[in-house]
């Protein structure tokens, strides 16, 4: 009996403790986000008006179901954003967990090479790779070599618009270079990340392994593999996440649109908590199926 | 003997060669905007006109680095993204650190529900909730607190106003809200919870409590990821200029420079003369290039802690 309202006592304690540890979290959600994300969720119920001042009008569900049966883009680009997450993600993972390994090793070089692969996360990120595609003197200089895949679909769509080949192979195949290079510069931040990730396995792991005659392939996929799943979650995850925000994605380019260019502040809105909901539903996927196969090492 | 060694050292070297094909190979692709930045930045305006000049210039020139240099006012601007988005990078790594440590080793009530909570802030893009912030920026209170501040302070009771100050930046970022901080609390999470949790143990058996356990123990332990974090965060407050140009129209940090930069380009010229196209290439591509430099020179300094694995004291395996 002593033990039990011990151990209970112990274990309100550690409760205690844990939320003191996210308290800071909890409070800068009480101060700053509660109150923007209410209000927009109240503003997909309502027709928003800013010509004279603010007037919501509330309208119920009614924007919802125009979004569901009379929009005919949303749904369509809601597919292609997925369509994209499916065949996207797995190619940027493989590439940047093999991307990390190689940068893991040492060699001649090895910062300048990791320099290197830093770049996409500095440049993507910023205001700079705005400029370079809008640069029509560098658009002009790529469309004259194969990098015009480099920047995406700007020059390479109109490329295959000149050319008079057969839609389907040019597609095909350009789509396959396209990607490539699309996703090299969506890898960085994963390429990082896994780095990181692999130096938080202890050596001594690998020298057990090889004492035990293992070969470099098979304590990668012994070792190094299952270590690093915490890891690969987060970049699974991060991966959807930057693929659904991106501001080319066709539905953020919807939420845009209704936003600033029609002004409709309610409609973007109820745009956006669908969206939401989506990629909730996704995330939550993904926790559930390759959440439970992560092994932590506790 | 001698064989089988002279055919390991063959195989070494073809996956040395192997390993340096495919670097250069990707890496190209990376380093394309960039020795296209090179090109530009130091060529004189005059060979953008010289049909032989494609890639590499007769001769180079500081100029268009010195005009843009002035046109940003570059010391000035950089220094208010030291403390502008230094301060937000450190607090936000430090907060992080701590709730992503909260998540992952305490049971508490509604634990995965505000995680979910968690990677929710992450996917809210900021044009979603632009206006109410906007409007609660202006006029920043919270139950009555701030009001009361001010009104000791000033004689006012009302809300702070927190535009064009660096508080709009550092107090979320100080309370978990700030730029993508809900990754970061994701990436603290998943590598507290994948050590060993035999590290805690011990110090707990030898009467450490949880504060000093984390202080002492986890944190030592932590710093690969620590690292990490703070480059990723340091990255992403230098690139903003979303939030910094909603909410801090008079306060230039550099990346907000480059873009008031491009929009005024045209019309900013010192002598008055309108610049032609060509000139705004060279003028533009010298300006992304300082401006992706001192995020370069600093990872280059960080990245040295990404190497060999962290030998963890007082546990093996």
């Amino acid at each position: 009996m002593k033990i039990n309202s011990k151990t209970r006592s112990y274990e309100r304690r550690r409760e205690i403790s844990g939320i003191i540890f996210i308290l800071p979290w909890l409070i800068g959600l009480a101060v700053f986000f509660i109150r923007p994300i209410f209000s927009s969720l109240y503003y997909s119920f309502s027709e928003v008006n800013i010509d004279n001042g603010i007037v919501i009008n509330y309208v119920g569900l009614a924007q919802y179901r125009e979004l569901l049966t009379e929009d005919t883009e949303f749904l369509p680009s809601l597919f292609d954003a997925f369509k994209q997450i499916i065949t996207d993600v797995p190619l940027i993972l493989a590439l940047s967990l093999f991307i990390a390994l190689l940068l893991n090793q040492e060699f001649y070089g090895r910062t300048l090479a990791r320099a290197v692969f830093f770049l996409p996360v500095i440049v993507a990120s910023g205001i700079v790779l705005t400029l370079f595609s809008q640069d029509s003197f560098a658009s002009g200089m790529m469309s004259e070599n194969t990098n015009s895949a480099l920047f995406g679909a700007y020059g390479l769509e109109s490329m295959l618009q000149k050319m008079n080949l057969p839609s389907d192979i040019i597609s095909g195949l350009t789509g396959v270079v396209n990607n490539v290079f699309n996703i090299v510069w969506q890898s960085g931040i994963q390429i990082l990340l896994f780095l990181s990730g692999l130096q938080s396995i202890p050596q001594s792991f690998y020298e057990a392994a090889s004492i035990e005659g293992a070969n470099g392939w098979l304590s990668f996929w012994k070792i190094t593999f299952p270590t690093l799943m915490p890891t690969m979650l987060v970049a699974i995850v991060y991966s959807i996440i930057d693929s659904f925000t991106y501001y080319a994605n066709p539905v953020i380019k919807l939420i845009d649109t209704a936003y600033l260019g029609n002004m409709r502040f309610g409609y973007a809105s109820a745009i956006s908590w669908l969206y939401f909901l989506f990629i909730m539903i996704i995330l939550a996927l993904v926790f559930l199926f390759v959440g439970r196969s992560v092994k932590y090492r506790s | 003997m001698n064989k089988s060694k002279a055919f390991k050292c063959g195989r070494k070297t073809v996956f040395s060669l192997l390993r340096a094909a495919i670097l250069i190979e990707i890496g190209f692709i990376v380093l394309y905007p960039v020795i296209y930045m090179f090109s530009m930045a130091f060529r004189p305006v005059e060979q953008m006109y010289n049909p032989n000049v494609i890639w590499v210039p007769l001769s180079f020139t500081l100029d268009n680095i010195k005009q843009v240099w002035d046109f940003m006012e570059f010391p000035k601007a950089a220094w208010t993204t030291l403390y502008l988005d230094g301060i937000c990078a450190v607090f936000q790594t430090a907060v992080c650190c701590v709730v992503g440590y909260g998540f992952a080793r305490f049971n508490f009530k509604c634990r995965n529900l505000l995680f979910a909570v968690v990677i929710f802030t992450i996917i809210v893009p900021p044009s979603t909730t632009l206006i109410s912030s906007y409007l609660q920026y202006r006029s920043f209170d919270f139950a009555y607190i701030f009001s009361a501040l001010n009104w000791v302070f000033t004689g006012n009771f009302e809300g702070i106003r927190l535009l064009n100050t660096p508080f709009v930046m550092w107090l979320p970022a100080l309370f978990g809200m700030g730029i993508r901080s809900g990754l970061f609390i994701f990436i603290y999470r998943q590598f507290f919870m994948g050590l060993p949790k035999e590290l805690e143990e011990a110090a707990y058996i030898d009467g450490c409590g949880s504060y000093s356990c984390f202080a002492r123990i986890i944190l030592p332990n932590a710093k690969t990821e620590i690292i990490t974090v703070l480059i990723f965060s340091l990255v992403w407050y230098y690139n903003d200029t979303y939030y910094s140009a909603t909410y801090m129209d008079s306060l230039r940090t550099i990346s907000t420079s480059l873009e008031y930069l491009n929009e005024n380009l045209a019309t900013l010229s010192p002598t008055g003369a309108v610049f032609d196209r060509y000139q705004v290439v060279t003028l533009v591509q010298a300006a992304c290039l300082l401006v992706i430099t001192p995020l370069t020179v600093f990872y280059i300094f960080m990245q040295r802690y990404f190497t060999e694995s962290i030998q963890r004291t007082g546990i093996v395996g």
